[in-house]
């Protein structure tokens, strides 16, 4: 089953020059897949168009086989919840909780309080933050509040997750945790799609790459193309 | 973590504290109070028609000159018993009549030596139209200088009355509630505003807009409730304590359960529409994200 199919996606903002142009990718359920650029290719655009984010100027996306363009908001919001989103900029509350805020995708997803704890402390402790969790984000390092974002995004297992540079800012060891993170979720079936400007990350791992120029799909490229491509 | 509060959501927590519900139910009391003032005098101004009908409703009075002879008397008591319309007449004897005057002419005075006229006093059977221009011809051509008070003219001129009044009232109601709509509507764009990170968080990771709307809602529901509350009971001790604005027969008074129902009636009415009106804002706001 196609997870994500973006078909000839462009993206402008008024009069202004395309953010992305005929973007065409497909990713399979289980797909792992870096998207490569510098500042302003159009990364951060692209994931924000597949977390339902932004609406496309043209073309057409789908997600789980369903036609984002002709669902109704309720449809939309249930395709956010199968997603899991590590933001840019994190964007933790800070007057919840480390806890409060890794629970959030639980409480909508309508989990009762006992399941919640034993979801959150599972996922904290994963991500090596279980004794932090009760701490607000403004009382956590920025290696900790970046592992709150991602334990909050993957928390209630996604069938898609989407990191946008998931792992700046952070040390060495938060780093190499966050991408074992990543490839332990890739591997019992979550697809998974990490916007990073970090050639060195993407030459470490196996997996496929886009790149990205001035918002359209440019060499050197990896990984099977036909999947890639639509 | 947080526990829910009743009649909390979920998503409660993802906004934090603000006053801006405090702000609601600050502003909402006036209106409250201006409502619930309208409400009482609407139900003390049912009181006193209900009043004016019992007692001059079917009622009108005849004045019969002193120097009217006895026969001639009973000729016209003898003509109103027998006009359709007439249920009963009655003439007030010399005693009942001294007593109507005592609070002009005093204790005193020799009233028994004054030319006091005869009155009669006349009920017309309740819906009957009784010709009281013929009926006064009548009269004249029996007892000269009888003068017929029919009442009826004066209790429609106070319905007209009341009648415009509660028409003010009741556009006053409904100005009164656009406003509250109005102002409830713009302090939750202030909510969403406000907190707006939490606002998209929530879009992005799937809530419905209904359920990040519903604690807004809850929110205005309570500062209505409590704002129309603080209005409602200032309104119900104003009352109290300056009293039936209508003549005295009828005091206000906190023993009367409609007075208490019209308070509770404004809360509830201003927590509700509150809660419609965040609603109705907070979907309209989000509708508009993506």
């Amino acid at each position: 089953m196609a997870v994500v199919t973006l078909d000839g996606i462009g993206k402008s903002y008024g009069a202004g020059a395309a953010v992305l142009s005929e973007l065409s990718l497909t990713l399979e359920a289980g797909d792992f897949c870096f998207v490569t650029g510098a500042s302003g290719a159009g990364k951060t655009t692209l994931l924000n168009i597949v977390a339902l984010a932004e609406a496309p100027s043209s073309g057409r996306l789908t997600l789980f086989d369903t036609d984002v363009a002709a669902a109704d908001r309720k449809t939309r919001a249930a395709l956010r919840r199968r997603i899991g989103i590590v933001f840019d900029d994190l964007r933790l509350l800070d007057h919840l909780s480390a806890a409060d805020n890794i629970a959030l995708p639980l409480r909508i997803a309508g989990l009762r309080d006992p399941e919640i704890r034993e979801h959150v402390a599972e996922v904290a402790d994963w991500l090596g933050i279980g004794e932090r969790i009760a701490l607000r984000p403004a009382a956590l390092s920025p290696g900790e509040r970046r592992r709150v974002a991602v334990a909050r995004a993957v928390v209630s297992r996604p069938d898609l997750l989407l990191a946008d540079d998931p792992l700046s800012r952070v040390d060495d060891e938060t780093a190499a945790l966050l991408m074992r993170a990543f490839e332990q979720l890739n591997r019992v079936g979550t697809t998974v799609l990490i916007a990073t400007p970090d050639m060195d990350l993407v030459r470490q791992s196996h997996h496929p790459c886009i790149h990205l120029e001035w918002g359209r799909r440019a060499g050197p490229e990896r990984g099977s193309q036909s999947r890639l491509t639509s | 973590m947080s526990a829910r509060a009743f009649g909390r959501t979920p998503l409660d927590l993802a906004f934090a504290r603000d006053q801006i519900g405090l702000l609601l139910a600050a502003m909402l009391a006036p209106i409250a109070y201006l409502a619930a003032l309208g409400g009482l005098t609407l139900v003390l101004l049912g009181d006193d028609e209900r009043a004016w009908n019992r007692s001059l409703g079917t009622s009108m009075t005849l004045q019969i000159p002193a120097e009217t002879s006895a026969p001639r008397i009973e000729m016209v008591l003898a003509l109103l018993r027998q006009t359709a319309g007439i249920a009963g007449v009655r003439a007030l004897d010399t005693g009942e009549t001294t007593r109507l005057l005592e609070p002009w002419l005093g204790t005193a005075a020799a009233i028994d030596t004054l030319p006091i006229p005869r009155l009669v006093d006349i009920q017309a059977e309740p819906g009957a139209a009784v010709d009281a221009a013929d009926l006064r011809q009548k009269l004249a051509s029996i007892a000269a200088g009888a003068q017929l008070d029919d009442h009826r003219p004066l209790l429609a001129g106070h319905r007209r009355s009341a009648t415009r009044l509660t028409i003010v009232i009741v556009i006053g109601f409904a100005a009164a509630a656009a406003f509250a709509a109005a102002l409830t509507a713009i302090l939750t764009g202030v909510r969403l505003a406000t907190h707006r990170g939490a606002v998209e968080l929530l879009h992005l990771i799937g809530a419905e807009d209904a359920a990040i709307a519903w604690p807004l809602q809850i929110d205005a529901l309570l500062g209505g409730v409590l704002g129309g509350a603080i209005g409602a009971a200032a309104a119900l001790l104003t009352l109290l304590i300056i009293g039936h604005p209508m003549p005295p027969d009828a005091p206000a008074s906190a023993a009367d359960w409609r007075l208490w129902g019209i308070a509770i009636a404004v809360a509830a009415v201003l927590g509700l529409g509150a809660m419609g009106a965040a609603r109705f804002a907070a979907l309209r706001r989000l509708v508009r994200m993506p």
